[in-house]
């Protein structure tokens, strides 16, 4: 794997490369990065050419010019393909990187060949309480000087199941990096509309689903709204399924774009 | 200002770059990166090509194979400017990147112009009656936590070394997380060079920058005794982070040593 940076109009876009043939592009979850990929690339690449880019203001990528929307995210992914001269891809994405990709498919179609959108959701008001969502995990953090917010990041990082310290420490580590405006990511997610959008995705389409996710229950729902959609849910999959259980998601990817 | 990788033997070394010009490379200090010097490239680049890399198992370059020594550090360092093409630059390092450039040039003086050696030091004997003290333990290894408790024995490395705003202490922290695990490695290199055997070989022009605060400034006298020819300069109230915390007396003193015709 190589790590580079691409030129697009805001500025420097940090990623990862390994492999050749068909393009994969990846796209990461909110408060991550590229780095999120690296062990499901591995996987990947021996039959594709497997591209995983950081957004703006997350992981190595240099910050967005102000609070970016799940359009303006896509928009850069497209930006991204333009600097590397890629013309259509298959999309992978994770929870935030779900939406920014189904944004992908549904406003520059020509792009995408086939779609993975993996932990997708929405939110409804009677279905809010079923979430069961944790609480306070989106806030702006301030750095302290007696070190504090370090703990509050690790609490963060810490919410979503049980992995080992490697994995807890790569999570930590995007929270570091992203820094103060790291929450900007999840405020866009929270304020984007995912179901009217899933009717007019055109392209083929796997909802990529796993028990542990937090819209767990909703994948059955996500899958009907999606005209050309497939559904594959992996047991016992916790939230940073790509990190914990690559083989499964390398697998199901895979799978469904031979 | 652009980041970057260089593919070299061992892998990926990252670095920033800014300006055109003649070649300055910067080297950074222990469990740190090229960050350390974002606000004086945009000073320095006015009159040159400023380059910093991330030494390997630090910042966002690849992990040493093994645990490397100073001199290793300064072979990745000449790799990486063939790589770059660069066949000679100006080098100034800080703490660890002062020592690493002093190899340099005692094994390449043909890839060295000028030499600025800022926050260079040594732990002196009892014998020499020069006062100095190591903080508590800031350099074993550190083993990851499922309670998070590694993240404040970071912090608490991170702030035994002055009064930095929230922001510098930031962006100490995070090379912290960055190089971990083997990050405390780059300081045991440190420990294992000896000034006093090695900086007499040095021949190019050389600055020697201590700051005040700096726990190496008792030595800087001794420091500059040892290199042939060279200079000092003292930053007063400069501490340990001087190129984060007083970019421009750092940046301005680099100028100022570059401008000189000291041979």
């Amino acid at each position: 794997m190589k790590r580079a940076y691409a030129d697009i109009p805001e500025g420097q876009i940090h990623y990862r490369i390994e492999g050749k043939g068909e393009y994969i592009i990846l796209l990461h979850m909110a408060v991550s990065s590229s780095d999120e990929y690296t062990r499901v690339m591995h996987l990947l690449s021996k039959k594709y050419c497997a591209v995983a880019m950081d957004y703006l203001g997350q992981g190595d990528s240099d910050p967005a010019p102000h609070q970016y929307s799940i359009l303006e995210h896509a928009r850069t992914v497209i930006s991204f393909m333009d600097a590397l001269g890629i013309k259509k891809v298959h999309v992978v994405g994770q929870f935030n990187g779900a939406m920014i990709a189904t944004e992908v498919a549904i406003n520059w179609p020509e792009r995408v060949h086939k779609l993975v959108i993996a932990g997708t959701g929405f939110w409804e008001e009677s279905e809010a309480k079923a979430l069961n969502e944790p609480p306070d995990f989106t806030k702006r953090v301030e750095l302290k000087k007696d070190g504090s917010h370090l703990l509050e990041w690790w609490r963060r990082t810490c919410l979503w199941g049980d992995y080992p310290v490697e994995i807890l420490e790569e999570r930590f580590l995007e929270y570091a990096k992203a820094g103060t405006r790291g929450e900007e990511t999840h405020w866009a997610g929270a304020v984007y509309n995912l179901k009217p959008r899933l009717p007019l995705i055109t392209c083929p389409t796997l909802v990529l689903d796993a028990t542990y996710y937090p819209f767990h229950y909703l994948a059955k729902e996500v899958h009907k709204l999606i005209p050309d959609g497939k559904l594959v849910t992996v047991e016992n999959g916790p939230m940073y399924l790509d990190r914990a259980m690559p083989n499964e998601f390398a697998g199901a990817v895979m799978n469904f774009l031979k | 200002m652009k980041r970057a990788y260089a593919d070299i033997a061992e892998g990926q070394m990252h670095y920033r770059t800014e300006g055109s010009g003649e070649p300055l490379l910067l080297l950074h200090m222990a469990v740190s990166s090229s960050d350390e010097f974002t606000r004086i490239m945009h000073l320095l680049s006015k009159k040159y090509c400023v380059i910093a890399p991330d030494f390997l198992g630090s910042g966002d370059s690849d992990p040493s194979p093994s645990e490397y020594n100073v001199i290793d550090h300064a072979c990745t360092i000449a790799g990486f400017m063939d790589v770059l093409h660069i066949k000679k630059a100006n080098i100034i390092g800080h703490h660890l990147g002062s020592i690493v450039a002093a190899e340099l040039e005692i094994k390449w003086p043909e890839r060295v112009n000028k030499l600025v050696l800022s926050g260079i030091g040594y732990r002196p004997e009892p014998d020499e009656c020069v006062p100095f003290e190591d903080p508590p333990d800031f350099m074993s290894r550190v083993e990851i936590k499922s309670d998070g408790s590694h993240l404040m024995e970071w912090w608490r490395r991170t702030t035994l070394w002055g009064d930095y705003s929230p922001e510098i202490l930031e962006e100490r922290f995070i090379e912290y997380v960055k190089a971990c695990p083997r990050g405390e490695e780059a300081h045991w290199a440190a420990m294992n060079f000896d000034p006093k055997i090695r900086l007499m070989l040095i021949k190019c022009p050389t600055l020697v920058v201590s700051a005040t605060y700096d726990p190496f400034f008792s030595v800087a006298k001794n420091v500059r005794g040892f290199i042939p020819g060279s200079k000092l300069k003292i930053i007063e109230k400069g501490l340990i982070y001087l190129d984060r915390s007083m970019p421009e007396q750092f940046a301005g003193a680099i100028l100022e040593f570059l401008g000189s015709s000291c041979k």
